[in-house]
């Protein structure tokens, strides 16, 4: 009988122990858990900048390699593919993976936030503010999806059918969100509470949003509204992407972390560096030194490029730039020479990036002066992730087939990702080159 | 079952209907002593006691005798027999007339005397664990490991029965000797040995359903190795066995019957005594690729025996746990007789078997990087395995206690291990503490109880990557004297210098653990036993690493780490047995429940830029932190049905269903079915009574069919869609995980159907055993790709498909077996084909194998995956004008890959002769793998012309023998590096000899010389085709870099038993 009873007790035991199967995830909340609250939408929020500060700038070393700023010191093929370029570069390279992927999920971390910041609690103010924040990086994943890709995705889905659009309707809707996020804040500026519980003041909201919509009327050639969002840019205020220990420069981690992958070519990748222009100083150090894989000189890097060094949003040099560029390009000659010269003869830069040059002294033709612009693009915006764009739109010579280590460009456009292809129908044809 | 059969004791009790009348009446002409037992039992009631056999030689009597007693009427019936008798309690016991007594003895008692012996088999040596019971009294006990026994206080005439397993019996008569040595015989009869894993029940092998291999302590005592799993290598047929580094705590990778899950883990459960333990490798510290298994643990000495069961057909009612097989270990337990002291003691020292070829030449290169440059000039060469390699100790001490009376038996061990590793400066210390106890509470209860406390401790220099002694070996250019100048240790590479590594880089691990269990056995009522068994397994392991200030490596500035990982298992496991029998048939009924639980957590945090002389992370600054926290369990039930009839046919059938708390409700409940049957064909009449039954004495065939399933494959929140915490400057956020979640997701099934031959042949000296098998695995999970335009990169789906065929064949014979001289040999072959489908993805590449390793549809896991040469139509390699070889392009000119090399073996093999001449035993196992891929990465870094030269290839290019730069060329043709990597390896070589003295009070000792991983025939570049840089990743299999090698090592072993 005794037995009968210890028997009946461990049945009993064993039944009760499987009663608790539903074990909470102490490590991370679930999705439903995190866009059901307003703490959750901080945090997405939070995270939004973080990951696109980090994960989002693994971009920069692709955009370096494809277009001679940088060079690969390692034998990793992801980075040897982007130097040789052409046909080497496969569907499967995982910095294309890497650049699709990070801006897709930007993109949709930011429309987590568009939909659901209806959903909870939050004042006008913040609501505003929220939405504002999330279409302004929404607005700079979207573009640099256009970047590298001819086509690409507005709107996420799980069900793996997201639709593409070619890559200036994809300007074109990251401009749409960029002005509506000009209007909201016109409505109502950041909150304090938002700024207190996410932005930090790290960055201007709005400031941010009218550099990049300078910047995106620029590429789809909207050149009078690119100087009017130019022009309402407080050149005098710093957006930036800050770093610390736990969330290191991402160059300088490529650069300089465990084995080096790249380093930055000679002359900022160019046949030559204008005479005294400061700021070679201010970004390369002189390094007698060549590549390990493909033999190609290489110096050291410095600029923004530290381990806890903030790396900016835009630089002043860029609106300025943006502005010479519309000007020249809506033949304004004179004002794109005053707004080139602005960038030469910088002295005061806030983000110390100064050329100290004289000003323009070329002819005063449109390809002259957009020559010194591009010039003045690729040395004041060294490693900023527009090369590859600056490349094209400044008709410089498009990659050969098999092109070599010093062609301008290795790539025009990449192949879309191998998964991509595989599991969406929608995947356009991969461009040639 | 042997002793019974032996003599016929008979027993003949009798209610009787006479009541107890003591006169007798007689009448009975020549009749047998029985019949007049019989009579007089009727008439009297008196029972009689007598073995048959001594009434065989007794004369016919003639009596007539009328109302007689009792006494009066024996003493006539055994007058001039050989006989005598008393009667006590109305029974009266008949005996033999003790044969020595003499006629003035007659009136005196029997005297008892104190008998000692010694069982010794053919070898001479001790037999441990021998019954030796009185004859015809319920007197026994056991003999020890020395194979002595004792018996105080019995019958000078007695005989003495025999028996043990694995002897033949026999009896033995005292005739007054009290000093005895007694000559068994061993008889070779694995198949007579009796299973439990898989079964919940104890069956003999001859009976089982599906193949599992036993292996008992002799098997693995002289394999010269550390850990249990490596003492597996070549014993068990299609068992893949393989130790991942030659690191002194190094990971050990089991695989039964090939990989069967792609994201999961395929080593197979293992158990302790009925307990399930944990066989994890954590990597506290990233000590790439030689990460500790957890069975390290685990002190060889103190197991007894070990099953291994190998599919699901054979591990169904382990359920969600099975798929990868079952290994049971089963450790001593004290045997009665008196107590017995072991003690072993080994030295062993370790050795690289070979060295790699490196650059030799005097020259250098001016411009290394410009192969138009021909210029040289002198250089001094070095080859750094002199450096960082060298031969190491290991010593192995060794205690164990035991004993047992019929209560209670014990069983106490303490041993130390310390193992020097081959790489400077590295070494592996374990302390283990066991006890195990066995007490007959009641005639109807038994408990027995556990405790295992370990500590293993490990300076580990780390062997690969930016901070590695091997990898900074491996890319370190050798024209540059490698020894510090004033202190300073030059760079080599990009990486660190391996002597400054071995000398100053401080990298450890310590794990304190415990396993303990409990279980109870209960005869309910006769025919039901009731049995609960609960363990715990719970250590902590605590890693460190410390790179100082100003140094070679990558963090230049310090770097130190600390992690603490713990894990806690418990498990309660209760089972009812129900057997009955009838005239034919044999049922047994198992019903079982099962509940595990485990937990663990880990915290880590890693730092940079170190305050001077600091060794933790406190000065530095924080890069990186972990602190994770998981729980999971599972509940499961299981029936299980089996029949048998007449010995001649049986059929088991079982269902096992369960619930892993990692899935969501709707898919928790999992049903997995079993069957099995097996045919005696040699135990039917029709061949019993043919000439089959002398060809053939044992055949038996069998199959068998069964389904398990694998939840190693998903982690216990990987159902949901999660947002991981982040960190950015001072604010706390969440950023959705790369993966999908996917509530729909249940376990990998696995359905394995397997028939098996078992025969016994000449005179059953060779006893064979094949068996065939198809595994299939459905709904594999497979973190299958997603479109990037989801905002995510994977998701986890059972859409995956893996199968995984072969044969086994193994055999033993016994060639030859005569006092002097003994030679067994033990063979097996086995053969598997894995093969992977439906992964709806081009191809996944694995993590951690240097997007080589993939798994594609069609071919097997873990495959490699790459660039290959352009070849002309009669296959030469294509050429540049240089010379310089080119890769193969698709026809868009696109450079193509393709499936180049595959890890999996083909065919894995081993042979094990036995010898003994006198006394001295030989031992020595090969065993080896056929059609094996190894990925030589080592080559490809050393042979790459422009970066560090330092491979043998290099010589060639500066004598001109290659052009220039061929190496760069090579560099990134992977097809280049795949090396066939089988082998035949002189695993194990031993010698023992025991030594024993005449004096009985003096110890027996045993000494043995053994040898392990001494011989490796293969065709490979590198040190060793074993070896993998992933550790025990489950598909990443194979990789050649910068990895240990495995040692060769020679032991001395004393064994001392008193």
């Amino acid at each position: 009988m005794k037995i009968r009873k210890y028997l009946l007790h461990i049945v009993l035991l064993l039944c009760l122990a499987s009663c608790t199967k539903d074990y909470t995830n102490p490590n991370a909340p679930t999705e439903e858990e995190s866009v059901s609250s307003r703490q959750g939408l901080f945090a997405i929020a939070i995270g939004v900048k973080q990951y696109y500060a980090t994960f989002g700038f693994s971009s920069l070393v692709a955009n370096g390699l494809v277009t001679r700023e940088l060079a690969a010191t390692n034998t990793f093929t992801g980075l040897l593919e982007l130097e040789e370029g052409g046909g080497a570069l496969t569907p499967e390279n995982s910095y294309v993976n890497g650049i699709w992927n990070a801006m897709n999920k930007t993109s949709y971390m930011c429309n987590q936030l568009l939909d659901n910041a209806e959903k909870v609690d939050l004042s006008p103010e913040t609501r505003n503010s929220m939405k504002a924040y999330a279409q302004l990086y929404k607005a700079m994943a979207l573009g640099q999806m256009a970047e590298f890709f001819t086509n690409g995705i507005i709107t996420q889905s799980k069900e793996n059918n997201a639709a593409f659009f070619n890559r200036d309707s994809v300007l074109k809707a990251a401009i749409a969100l960029l002005e509506n996020a000009d209007a909201l804040l016109a409505q109502t500026p950041i909150s304090q509470e938002f700024n207190n519980a996410v932005i930090k003041s790290e960055l201007d909201v709005k400031n941010c949003a009218n550099a990049f919509l300078s910047r995106y009327y620029l590429l789809t050639a909207q050149y009078a509204k690119a100087i009017t969002a130019g022009l309402k840019v407080n050149l005098t205020v710093k957006s930036q992407f800050v770093y610390d220990a736990q969330n290191t420069n991402p160059i300088y981690t490529a650069v300089y972390v465990g084995v080096q992958n790249v380093a930055p070519r000679d002359n900022f990748g160019l046949p030559a560096v204008q005479t005294g222009d400061k700021r070679r100083e201010f970004y390369l150090e002189p390094l007698a030194a060549n590549s390990t894989v493909n033999n190609i000189p290489i110096e050291k890097l410095k600029g923004f490029f530290d381990a806890n060094k903030a790396v900016p949003v835009y630089l002043p040099g860029e609106v300025m730039l943006n502005l010479a560029e519309a000007y020249a390009r809506s033949s304004q000659l004179n004002s794109a020479v005053q707004y080139l010269d602005m960038v030469r003869t910088k002295t005061n830069d806030i983000f110390g990036v100064n050329a100290t040059l004289p000003p323009y002294t070329g002819a005063a033709t449109q390809p002259a002066i957009l020559e010194d612009i591009y010039y003045n693009r690729c040395v004041e915006l060294f490693l900023q992730g527009l090369r590859l764009e600056d490349s094209r739109r400044f008709g410089r010579p498009a990659p050969p087939n098999t092109p070599d280590f010093y062609s301008e460009r290795s790539r025009n456009y990449f192949p879309f990702p191998a998964s991509e292809r595989l599991n969406n129908k929608n995947t356009p044809g991969d461009p040639a080159i | 079952m042997k002793i019974t059969t032996v003599f016929l004791l008979t027993v003949a009790l009798q209610a009787s209907a006479n009541g107890f009348g003591q006169k007798i009446t007689l009448f009975m002409k020549n009749a047998p002593l029985e019949q007049v037992f019989k009579e007089i039992q009727k008439q009297s009631g008196y029972a009689f006691v007598y073995f048959n056999e001594d009434l065989t030689l007794t004369k016919k009597v003639d009596i007539n005798v009328q109302s007689l007693g009792l006494t009066e009427v024996l003493e006539r019936c055994i007058k001039d027999q050989p006989l005598t008798f008393t009667v006590t309690d109305k029974i009266v016991v008949i005996r033999k007339k003790p044969t020595e007594v003499t006629a003035l003895a007659v009136e005196i008692a029997p005297l008892p005397v104190d008998v000692r012996g010694r069982v010794i088999n053919e070898k001479n040596e001790p037999v441990e664990g021998v019954t030796i019971a009185v004859k015809g009294t319920a007197r026994a006990t056991a003999t020890d490991v020395n194979g002595t026994f004792e018996l105080k206080g019995i019958e000078e005439g007695a005989t003495l029965m025999i028996s043990n397993v694995n002897i033949e019996s026999q009896e033995i008569k005292l005739n007054g000797k009290a000093e005895l040595t007694i000559n068994v015989k061993t008889v070779v009869r694995s198949l007579d040995e009796v299973v439990v894993t898989g079964t919940a029940m104890a069956v003999s092998k001859r009976k089982l359903g599906n193949a599992v291999t036993v292996l008992k302590s002799d098997d693995f005592s002289v394999s010269g190795s550390t850990s249990i799993d490596a003492a597996l290598a070549g014993k068990v047929a299609g068992a893949q066995v393989m130790q991942n580094s030659g690191d002194a705590g190094a990971g050990i990778s089991i695989r039964l019957r090939g990989v069967s899950t792609i994201f999961g883990n395929s080593d197979p459960l293992i158990m302790i005594d009925g307990v399930i333990i944990n066989n994890e490798s954590p990597t506290i510290i990233d000590q790439q690729g030689t990460a500790q298994n957890r069975l390290v643990d685990i002190n060889p000495n103190d197991i007894e025996r070990i099953e291994v069961v190998k599919g699901a057909a054979a591990a169904a009612i382990y359920g969600s746990r099975a798929n990868n097989g079952v290994v049971q270990i089963f450790t001593k337990k004290g045997k009665k007789g008196r107590t017995t002291i072991q003690f072993q003691t080994g030295l062993r020292t370790n050795f690289l078997r070979k060295k790699i070829e490196v650059n030799r030449y005097p020259e250098t290169w001016v411009e290394p990087n410009n192969n138009a440059n021909k210029n040289k000039m002198p250089a001094t060469r070095y080859d750094l395995q002199e450096d960082i390699f060298k031969p190491s100790v290991t010593t192995d001490n060794y205690l164990s206690l035991s004993g047992a009376n019929d209560q209670t038996s014990y069983f106490l061990s303490g041993s130390y291990l310390k193992n020097k590793g081959i790489l400077k400066a590295s070494d592996f210390q374990r302390i283990t503490l066991n006890a195990r106890f066995t007490q007959n509470v009641t005639p109807w209860a038994k408990l027995e109880y556990g405790l295992n406390y370990i500590n293993s401790k490990s300076n580990d220099i780390p062997s690969s990557r930016g901070f590695g002694a091997v990898s900074g070996f491996v890319f370190a250019n050798n024209a540059i004297n490698p020894a510090p100048s004033f202190g300073v240790y030059p760079k080599l590479s990009t990486l660190s210098n391996p002597l400054e590594v071995i000398d100053r880089f401080k990298f450890g691990q310590e794990t304190n653990r415990f396993i303990g269990n409990v279980q109870g056995k209960f005869k309910v009522t006769p025919g039901i036993d009731f049995t609960i068994i609960t363990g715990v397994d719970n250590y902590t392991q605590r890693g460190s690493g410390y790179i100082p200030v100003s140094n070679t490596s990558n963090t230049p500035n310090g770097y130190a780490l600390t992690g603490t990982y713990t894990s806690l298992q418990f498990n309660n496991d209760v089972l009812i047995n129900y057997s009955k029998k009838t005239n034919s048939f044999n049922y047994v009924t198992t019903a079982g429940g099962t509940y595990q639980y485990s937990r663990n957590s880990i915290f880590r945090i890693e730092a940079d830029n170190l305050s001077l002389l600091s060794q933790s992370t406190e000065g530095g600054r924080i890069t990186s932190r972990t602190d994770k926290r998981t729980e999971r369990d599972i509940t499961g039930y299981f029936l299980q049905q089996f029949v048998e009839y007449k010995d001649l046919v049986n059929i088991t059938i079982a269902g096992r269903t369960d619930a892993s708390s990692v899935f969501s409700k709707d898919n928790r409940w999992q049903f997995y079915p079993k069957v099995n049957t097996a045919i005696l064909l040699s135990n039917f009449e029709f061949w019993k009574n043919g000439n089959l039954a002398n060809a053939i004495p044992y055949l038996k065939i069998r199959a068998a069919y069964g389904q398990s399933g694998n939840v190693t494959g998903i982690g216990a929140y990987d159902r949901y869609t999660i947002y991981n915490p982040v960190n950015y400057n001072g604010l706390g956020g969440l950023a959705p995980a790369t993966q999908l979640g996917n509530t729909t997701v249940k376990p990998e099934r696995q359905i394995e159907k397997e028939i098996g031959i078992e025969a016994e042949l000449f005179n059953r000296k060779l006893s064979v055993e094949v068996n065939l098998y198809h595994k299939k695995l459905k709904d594999l999970l497979v973190e299958r790709s997603m479109a990037g335009s989801s905002g995510f990169a994977s998701r986890f789906e059972n859409i995956g498909e893996m199968t995984n065929k072969g044969w086994e064949l193994s055999a033993r014979y016994n060639v030859l077996n005569s006092k002097t001289f003994q030679w067994d040999v033990t063979g097996n072959v086995s053969y598997n084909k894995n093969k992977v489908d439906n992964i709806q993805s081009t191809r996944i590449v694995l993590a951690g194998g240097f997007d080589v390793a993939v798994v594609q549809n069609s071919y097997a896991a873990g495959a490699y995956y790459g660039t290959y040469y352009a070849r002309d139509e009669k296959g030469n390699i294509v050429t540049d004008n240089n010379g310089m070889p080119q890769r193969a392009v698709d026809a868009n000119g696109v450079i193509d890959k393709k499936i180049i090399g595959d890890p999996n073996p083909e065919y894995i093999y081993s042979l094990i002769n036995e010898f003994r001449i006198h006394r001295l035993k030989i031992r020595f196992q090969f065993d080896g793998v056929q059609g094996m891929d190894v990925f030589n990465y080592n080559r490809r870094i050393m042979n790459q012309s422009n970066l560090y030269a330092n491979g043998p290839q290099i010589e060639k290019e500066l004598k001109g023998e290659l052009p220039k730069g061929y190496g760069t060329a090579q560099f990134n043709i992977f097809e280049e590096f795949i090396e066939d990597g089988s082998y035949l390896k002189l695993r194990e070589l031993s010698v023992s000899h025991p030594i024993t003295f005449k004096n009985r009070k003096w110890p027996t000792l045993n000494l043995s010389l053994i040898g392990r991983n001494l011989v490796s025939i293969d065709n490979y570049s590198g040190w060793d085709p074993e070896i993998n840089y992933a550790g025990q990743s489950n598909a990443v299999r194979n990789f050649d870099f910068t990895t240990i090698p495995v040692p060769a090592s020679v032991e001395l072993k004393i064994a001392v038993n008193f």
